[in-house]
């Protein structure tokens, strides 16, 4: 059967159009109704593939091009004489492929996201000289020092007697160079950090809160959990291959793609760090038993912290006295939405795993 | 062949676009869905799709355009881009001591990039059987961006000289003790600077890619004036100072209301006051994030109508009559959409974008007869995937 497609033609030489109706052949040849010229096979004619409903175009050897909206006629012609059609088009029709599709595609995301990316991102950790956690260490501690810390202002006498207790702590088989920093924290208050080079940074604040020497001990137990675990390496690469990740479903780099990922990502990654936080309690508590420490220390030292890490140095005496009143009253409080704003596991869960451990 | 024409010239015709959402998302989600199986590889393929799907559904004249993209140029292309992109990632990030030379590099690849970029996609985009071109070497770029950087750098340089030589320096010193230090400035100065130079950077940057352009035989001009950008970002300039002293007054009200002076008296335990540091801090979010859409939205808007309002190709002329508060409106909807539904509503925002744009846009055409096709050498996709990588918004 012969089959007439309605379009336009473009002679390729000047930028005009001329309404024209192809004449197909169902032995494959195509030629045009008004203009005198030689039919011409279909295998020497290129066609564009079919997407969507946009008008496909048939390009002929000699330059001219044919354009259509009629997109079931050509597909017609191309199975008539057995001329491929797109199968990526018969895909996109699909509706019960799309929906296998969406299914497919948020199941690989969310297991890629729970299980595939953290195992795979730690299998590449594992293989990763320890030099590479001294790049991501590079300029770091300048870097605080310049924006956030000031020099610590704790006598001498304080920090060597806790930079001892610190060696001590340190795991004797360690291979990384583990030092320990004092700086006044600033507007970061009482708080303790690890770089990934061994670097553990301790403010005075916190210090100054802590009323037993194993409490500071629990928390650079903690510290060095996350050095021994290579946190920091684990979680550059964990959110490196949720970028990628995140780029492969939106598709492309454009400026609407990145403000969609925003929120999920964020969520994804605090799930990794709660996750990081758990391990090094996990390490915290180990060691401490191990040593014999009362793990209650930690679980005692996080509840103040919770309440007087932000409070100003002066009246920062006042708030651990204010607390321990507080404490042999009664038990204390702990807000619900800190809970989820917060990137710690809920301190209360963290807090109840080391007064149950005793 | 002998043309003929239906329409008398000149003709005046509204631009379409005539994709719709549901189509659109079925092929989104089969290339989502190819490209995370193969691991990124479909990307190029599905890149090559949604650019079809795009410029075939946008018809002016009775005529559609046609993307003809390779997938394999595009692969490779996207495969050196995100090389050079880790690169650059890593040394941002690790490499703080090299920072001056990354931004350097970064700065030299810039006038590569926007000639790569723009050479692809215009090479590759062809209507009613003719395509586009773009007849820029680098170094026509690299001449035509020397003058405004230089000028930037020139009087940064003078302007830290005369901060340096002033009194207002060793004030400074003195007041703020070890804290101060003359490199801090640096940056400040440098950034000040260089925004007077903003509008005239994009202007140069616009003349530059409509003037070396072509349709067929017909070559591009651009008849916008500097001027044009530099009023567009001076009102750019008062609407945003306006609408935050207004977004502050209104915080420093609601704070008041739900009790900020009980917190500034001390009472951090009570819950009123940390509803009072809570809810203007997410008013504050929302109130940017708001304003800046519209913000945002009036830029765009504005940029785009100046541009296509200025560029002349031959006979044919473009006409844009974008609205700020429109392009807001779709950024605030499209985004909350987007957020809300998980990215499934992608499809469906860009769609709308597109029929907004499509909407507001008109050709006019004096003649088409004239314009005739000219052979044209091949280009690599290299450029205008380092484009997408880097989030360079330079095509029209």
């Amino acid at each position: 059967m012969t089959l007439r497609i309605v379009g336009k033609l473009y002679s390729g030489r000047s930028a005009l159009a001329e309404d024209a109706v192809a004449v197909c052949s169902n032995s494959g040849y195509i030629s045009f109704e008004s203009t005198v010229g030689e039919s011409v096979k279909f295998s020497d004619v290129r066609i564009s593939e079919r997407v969507g409903d946009i008008p496909r175009t048939m390009t002929f050897p000699d330059g001219v091009m044919f354009e259509t909206s009629d997109n079931d006629q050509v597909d017609r012609w191309l199975d008539q004489c057995g001329g491929r059609t797109s199968w990526r088009h018969r895909l996109e029709r699909s509706a019960s492929f799309a929906g296998v599709a969406l299914v497919v595609t948020a199941l690989v995301v969310l297991i890629s996201a729970k299980w595939g990316i953290p195992a795979f991102s730690d299998y590449i950790a594992d293989r990763l000289p320890p030099e590479v956690d001294a790049v991501i260490a590079a300029g770091a501690l300048e870097a605080l020092d310049e924006g956030v810390f000031e020099p610590s202002k704790l006598p001498e006498t304080d920090q060597d007697g806790i930079r001892e207790r610190f060696q001590q702590l340190v795991p004797a088989n360690a291979k990384t160079n583990f030092q320990i920093f004092f700086r006044s924290g600033g507007f970061i208050g009482a708080n303790a950090f690890a770089l990934p080079d061994g670097s553990v940074v301790v403010t005075d604040e916190l210090v100054v809160i802590s009323t037993h020497p194993d409490e500071l001990g629990s928390i650079l137990l903690h510290e060095i959990g996350h050095v021994v675990h290579r946190h920091s390496l684990r979680q550059v690469i964990r959110h490196s291959w949720l970028a990628v990740l995140g780029l492969l479903i939106i598709g492309d780099v454009s400026s609407a793609g990145t403000l969609v990922l925003a929120l999920p990502s964020v969520l994804v990654q605090s799930a990794y760090s709660r996750e990081f936080e758990s391990e090094a309690d996990d390490y915290a508590l180990e060691r401490m038993r191990d040593i014999g420490l009362d793990p209650i220390h930690f679980a005692t030292f996080m509840e103040r912290i919770e309440r007087c890490a932000f409070e100003e140095e002066e009246t920062l005496p006042e708030c651990v006295r204010a607390h321990a009143e507080d404490e042999a009253q009664a038990g204390t409080k702990t807000g619900g939405w800190l809970k989820y704003l917060s990137t710690h596991p809920a301190n209360a869960e963290r807090i109840a795993r080391f007064k149950t451990s005793q | 062949m002998s043309s003929t024409e239906n329409l008398p010239f000149p003709v005046w015709a509204e631009f379409k676009f005539e994709g719709t959402a549901s189509e659109y998302f079925m092929i989104w989600i089969v290339n989502v869905l190819l490209t995370i199986a193969t691991l990124g590889i479909y990307s190029a393929w599905a890149k090559v799709r949604t650019e079809s799907y795009f410029y075939g559904n946008t018809m002016v004249n009775g005529s559609s355009f046609r993307y003809t993209g390779e997938p394999l140029k595009i692969l490779k292309g996207r495969i050196y881009s995100v090389l050079v992109f880790t690169l650059f990632w890593i040394l941002f990030n690790y490499y703080p001591a090299m920072l001056i030379w990354t931004l350097l590099a970064a700065c030299l690849m810039f006038p590569f990039v926007v000639v790569a970029s723009t050479s692809f996609r215009l090479r590759n985009s062809m209507y009613r059987n003719i395509r586009f071109r773009f007849d820029a070497g680098y170094l026509d770029a690299y001449k035509t961006l020397l003058l405004p950087l230089g000028l930037i750098v020139g009087f940064t340089a003078l302007v830290y000289a005369i901060f340096s030589a002033s009194d207002m320096a060793s004030a400074m010193e003195a007041i703020e003790d070890a804290e101060f230090q003359r490199e801090d400035m640096f940056f400040s100065i440098f950034f000040l600077s260089a925004l007077p130079f903003i509008p005239y950077l994009i202007y140069l940057l616009r003349r530059f890619v409509v003037d070396h352009m072509h349709y067929g035989s017909a070559q591009g001009d651009f008849v916008a004036s500097a001027w044009d950008f530099y009023k567009v970002y001076l009102k750019l300039f008062v609407l945003s100072f306006g609408l935050m002293f207004v977004i502050g007054i209104i915080i420093a009200i609601v704070g008041a209301a739900f009790g900020l002076e009980e917190l500034a008296e001390g009472n951090v335990d009570s819950k009123a006051a940390a509803a009072a540091m809570v809810a203007p801090m997410i008013l504050m979010v929302v109130a940017i994030y708001g304003v800046g859409f519209y913000l945002l939205g009036y830029l765009n808007s504005r940029l785009t109508n100046i541009t296509f309002n200025g560029v002349e190709i031959g006979p044919l002329l473009l006409h844009s009559t974008l609205r700020g508060r429109d392009l807001g409106n779709l950024y605030l909807t499209n985004t909350i959409a987007v957020l809300f539904s998980l990215g499934l509503l992608v499809p469906w925002a860009k769609i709308r974008m597109a029929k907004y744009k499509a909407s507001r846009t008109e050709f006019l055409a004096k003649d088409m007869a004239s314009i005739e096709s000219i052979a044209q050498p091949d280009q690599s996709a290299i450029g205008e995937e380092l484009g997408d990588m880097f989030d360079l918004d330079i095509g029209l």
